[in-house]
């Protein structure tokens, strides 16, 4: 529900009671009032209007039910209840005097001839349509309950046969018979039952646990009823579970606590207890209950206990009655340590920080996600500066990290030094779980991304290789790819590892990495093997990768790799491979005869470009072998058609690349004497010149 | 009514603000927490709700508190009174009930933490030393860390604990800020009320103050080191409401 309207509700009731408690023109009831009209305007600007209703004991904000019950709420929904009010509206364009006569009226106590104010432009109170109905309807339901709750403790007894008087189910289609009935199916009337007997009977039956716990939730069930019925439906149900629990006595109500098995349910049925009984009797079974299930109950709040269930029946207080139930509900909660919604608690620091205003009853709060951002911010401060982390600082550490703010704790952290609460908050803030909201979530924060993948270290490699896997955004990847570089050869295992893992994308950024990170010169054995296998990748992108890495190994992978890629049918793996090779033969000399047949089977098989071909020529300028010299001469020349003197080929660039091979290699060869005889003819010729279109195509891939 | 502005309780006040229960059970999670167990939250909740009904009765015209007659009942006087005016003074500035009520529990454990302060320097007649004040402002902390290690949903008390001897601004007080903020709204209303009462109750180094002077030193306070505002709202309430002072223990026996 928006926080305006909750504000609404909240100050409406506020303000009701402190018109009830001070005179009309006190300051802080002026105060309450324009506070509460400043709200309601905020509400009504996208809004014509707004009815707060009741349903029994219910509220309703535009007919949706009110999902927080608070002491605010409920008081409220009592005295709408109280003056027999069944909605109010306010509408757009109120003004402070409409509210204040609304106000006024719903703050006096009724007595009997207060007639409804006359609905004028602002708000509108409406009575229930049909109250007398709306009451029966209510006493009836109870007795029905009451009805179908003694039937179920005569099924308990064994009692179901043994009638006073007539069934009050009997009316009911033979097509339920015995069938469990629910409630709404239950005809009212009297119970039809001597509930005397049943009691004796039950009395000494309470031993026996499934006894014990049918008779549990036979009262569970008739109080479910009574918490959502009328005031005078709810003290009928209150009387029957009175005398029933004064029939059983105290050793019987521990039977029936302790018959429930789960921790939650015990203190469900003692919480229903309280509530449906009279404050005074409730407190009577509070104890007994508490120690039947070995709580500890102190002497002391036993007695603040006592003291607020004895003021509401003196003065019929609802609000008091109220406090009443509510410290009974926290004494019956604080049996177990669970707690149902750890957020409130931030909430609860936002919103009264968001109460500060300029004086008193001139609101300027501070209101929003800032606030509560800027309460989270002071409870991690608070924890650092005690050293002392707690859960609530775990909820605010939560609390910033949804709202991106990994930067400023991760300074914090930093200026706490080396303490217990940096050391845990540093463990959340960087936890697999932030790690991933933060990197993963569009659009990414770049500068919140940056300072956590600074205090990352190598232990969430793992995370961040995950991350670099799902992450959309290419700068995300950019980010954490940097990072994972900076750890260095450390990671070489968790790169290797997960090789075989993920898109190709993934598989190419981790050899990449290894690349980078100089890690294939320990990568030999099965890494190594990993990586060649990689060789054969239907991603083109993975062999260039898992090229570069290997041509980085020993000799013998090398050259493996090479080979392998020599064969592949992707030219720009063949360049790679050729390129490599090159630089190689220029530094080293010679290359490997088994690679230098494949590169000229490469050229011969014409299945690569021209410029390819040509490329893989020039790999061989250092290469001298008679072999390669002829093959080379046989490239470069051709014989005339008629006089079959010796010519030089077509001047295309492998021939080109041929050419220059010789000039380096063979100038002075007899061999090759003929060609280069003729070539010389061509030395001005621009055709064969080299260019270097290999080399720049090369480099563009 | 007094000379000094205190009036003492007729038949109906001591109806409406018999203290006794709350006064037994604050002193009993003190020794809880002394002996090292956890502090019981039913009870603080209850102590509060039953304060809170205790200010409602009296319609804002009467303010029921304590005075305490040795060094031993301070602890327990102070942390009534600090609640009690705390949920006044937040009922003044608009709050609603259940903020109210959630000022009123951080205001009843505001010094839990001097639980962990050794008690003879807690009691001993005359001033105390440097070096005691300094043990002594430590309360703050150990307060803090005490609630924040009690579980879920004591943040609020756990705040206030910390906070309420830093200036309003933030500029002063203690215990000094590693990341300087400003108190929490909260923690400035009991800052305001923790000072009043300690004036007005008996300590080892001074008698109580007259309720004018205490007053009058607030004011002076005001902008410096406490909330104006909170210190004009004070002022105001104390203007408009009768203290109901009743001798620490006299209902309880």
């Amino acid at each position: 529900m928006d926080v305006a309207i909750q504000q609404l509700v909240v100050r409406f009731a506020s303000t009701l009671n402190r018109r009830r408690r001070y005179s009309s023109n006190h300051p802080i009831v002026v105060a309450a009032e324009e506070q509460l009209l400043d709200t309601a305007v905020e509400v009504l600007r996208e809004r014509s209007a707004i009815t707060i209703s009741i349903a029994r004991r219910a509220l309703l904000i535009d007919g949706t039910p009110w999902e927080m019950p608070t002491a605010d709420s409920r008081e409220l929904t009592a005295r709408l209840q109280r003056r027999g009010v069944s909605a109010i509206t306010l509408e757009s364009g109120i003004n402070l005097v409409e509210l204040r006569d609304a106000l006024s009226w719903l703050g006096e106590e009724p007595d009997g001839s207060s007639r409804i104010p006359a609905n004028q432009s602002g708000v509108l109170i409406a009575r229930p349509l049909y109250v007398p109905l709306v009451d029966e309807e209510s006493i009836r339901d109870a007795q029905t309950a009451i009805a179908f709750f003694w039937r179920s403790l005569a099924d308990v007894t064994g009692k179901q046969d043994e009638r006073t008087g007539p069934d009050p189910f009997a009316e009911l289609s033979s097509e339920y018979a015995g069938l469990p009935l629910i409630m709404e199916e239950a005809p009212a009337g009297a119970t039809g039952f001597d509930t005397g007997a049943i009691l004796d009977t039950l009395r000494g039956a309470l031993d026996d646990s499934t006894v014990a716990q049918r008779t549990a939730s036979a009262l569970m069930e008739l109080t479910s009823h009574g918490a959502t019925t009328t005031d005078d439906a709810r003290s009928l149900i209150g009387d029957q579970v009175r005398a029933l629990l004064e029939k059983l006595g105290r050793a019987s109500l521990a039977s029936l606590v302790t018959s429930l098995v789960e921790t939650n349910e015990q203190q469900r049925f003692v919480m229903q207890l309280v509530d449906m009984l009279p404050s005074a009797d409730a407190m009577t079974w509070l104890e007994p209950a508490a120690q039947a299930l070995d709580q500890n109950v102190s002497r002391e709040m036993m007695a603040v206990l006592s003291k607020l269930a004895t003021v509401p029946d003196a003065t019929h207080d609802l609000v008091t009655d109220g406090m009443f139930r509510d410290a009974a509900r926290d004494f019956v909660q604080s049996w177990t340590v669970a707690d149902p919604d750890p957020a409130q608690h931030v909430e609860l620091l936002a919103r009264i920080a968001g109460c500060e205003r300029v004086a008193p009853g001139q609101a300027a709060p501070r209101t929003g996600t800032r606030t509560a951002s800027i309460e989270s911010s002071r409870l991690v401060q608070m924890s650092l500066e005690s050293d002392e982390v707690g859960a609530d600082t775990m909820a605010a550490v939560d609390s910033l990290l949804s709202a991106g703010q990994v930067q400023s704790l991760l300074q914090w952290i930093t200026t706490a030094g080396d303490t217990v609460a940096a050391r845990a908050l540093r463990a959340i803030a960087t936890s697999e779980q932030v790690v991933r909201q933060l990197l993963l979530t569009e659009p990414v924060d770049r500068l919140e991304a940056r300072a956590l993948l600074e205090v990352l270290d190598v232990s969430a490699a793992d995370t961040l290789i995950d991350i670099l896997a799902d992450a959309g955004s290419k700068g995300t990847r950019l980010l954490v790819r940097q990072r994972l570089a900076e750890f260095g050869e450390a990671i070489t295992p968790q790169l290797l590892a997960r090789l075989d893992e993920g898109p190709w994308y993934l598989t190419r950024n981790l050899l990449s990495l290894l690349h980078d990170t100089a890690a294939q010169r320990r990568g030999e054995g099965a890494a190594a093997d990993a990586i060649v296998a990689l060789l054969g990748h239907q991603q083109v992108q993975v062999r260039l990768e898992a090229l570069r890495v290997l041509v980085g190994m020993g000799h013998e992978r090398r050259t493996a790799a090479l080979s392998r890629a020599l064969r592949d049918d992707n030219e720009r793996v063949v360049v790679v491979a050729l390129q490599d090779l090159g630089d190689s033969a220029s530094e080293h000399g010679q290359l490997p005869p088994a690679i230098v047949a494949q590169i000229m089977a490469l050229v011969d098989t014409g299945a690569q470009s021209e410029p390819v071909r040509a490329r893989a020529i020039r790999t061989l300028a250092s290469t001298r072998s008679d072999v390669v010299r002829d093959w080379l001469i046989g490239i470069v020349s051709r014989k005339t058609t008629l006089m079959r003197r010796l010519a030089l080929a077509e001047p295309t660039p492998p021939a080109v690349s041929a050419l220059h091979v010789l000039t380096k290699l063979y100038a002075n060869d007899p061999v090759a004497a003929k060609v280069m005889e003729v070539a010389r003819s061509v030395r001005q010729d621009a055709r064969w010149q080299v260019r270097d279109s290999s080399s720049s195509m090369e480099r563009t891939t | 009514m007094t000379d000094d502005g205190i009036a003492y309780p007729d038949a109906d006040g001591v109806a409406h603000s018999n203290l006794g229960a709350e006064v037994q059970a604050v002193d009993h999670i003190h020794r809880e927490v002394l002996s090292g167990r956890s502090i019981p939250m039913a009870e603080v909740h209850g102590i509060v709700r039953a304060l809170a009904v205790t200010i409602r009765r009296q319609q804002g015209v009467r303010l029921p508190l304590l005075d305490i007659r040795s060094f031993d009942e301070y602890a327990t006087s102070h942390a009534c009174n600090v609640a009690m005016l705390s949920m006044a003074l937040s009922d003044q500035m608009g709050l609603s009930d259940a903020d109210t009520r959630a000022i009123g529990t951080a205001a009843l454990l505001h010094d839990i933490g001097m639980t962990k302060m050794p008690s003879e320097v807690l009691t001993r007649p005359g001033a105390i030393t440097p070096a005691e004040r300094l043990l002594i402002e430590t309360h703050t902390v150990e307060g803090a860390r005490l609630l924040t290690a009690s579980g879920l949903g004591n943040s609020l008390a756990a705040t206030v604990a910390y906070e309420h001897h830093i200036w309003f601004n933030g500029t002063g007080g203690y215990p000094r800020l590693m990341y300087p903020r400003e108190p929490h709204f909260a923690s400035r209303i009991v800052h305001v009320c923790g000072i009043y009462d300690a004036l007005r109750s008996m300590r080892p180094y001074h008698e109580p103050w007259p309720r004018d002077e205490a007053l009058a030193l607030l004011k002076s306070f005001s902008g410096l080191q406490l909330d104006p505002q909170l210190t004009d709202a004070f002022l105001s309430m104390a203007d408009n409401a009768t203290e109901i002072r009743q001798p620490f223990g006299a209902q309880t026996a």
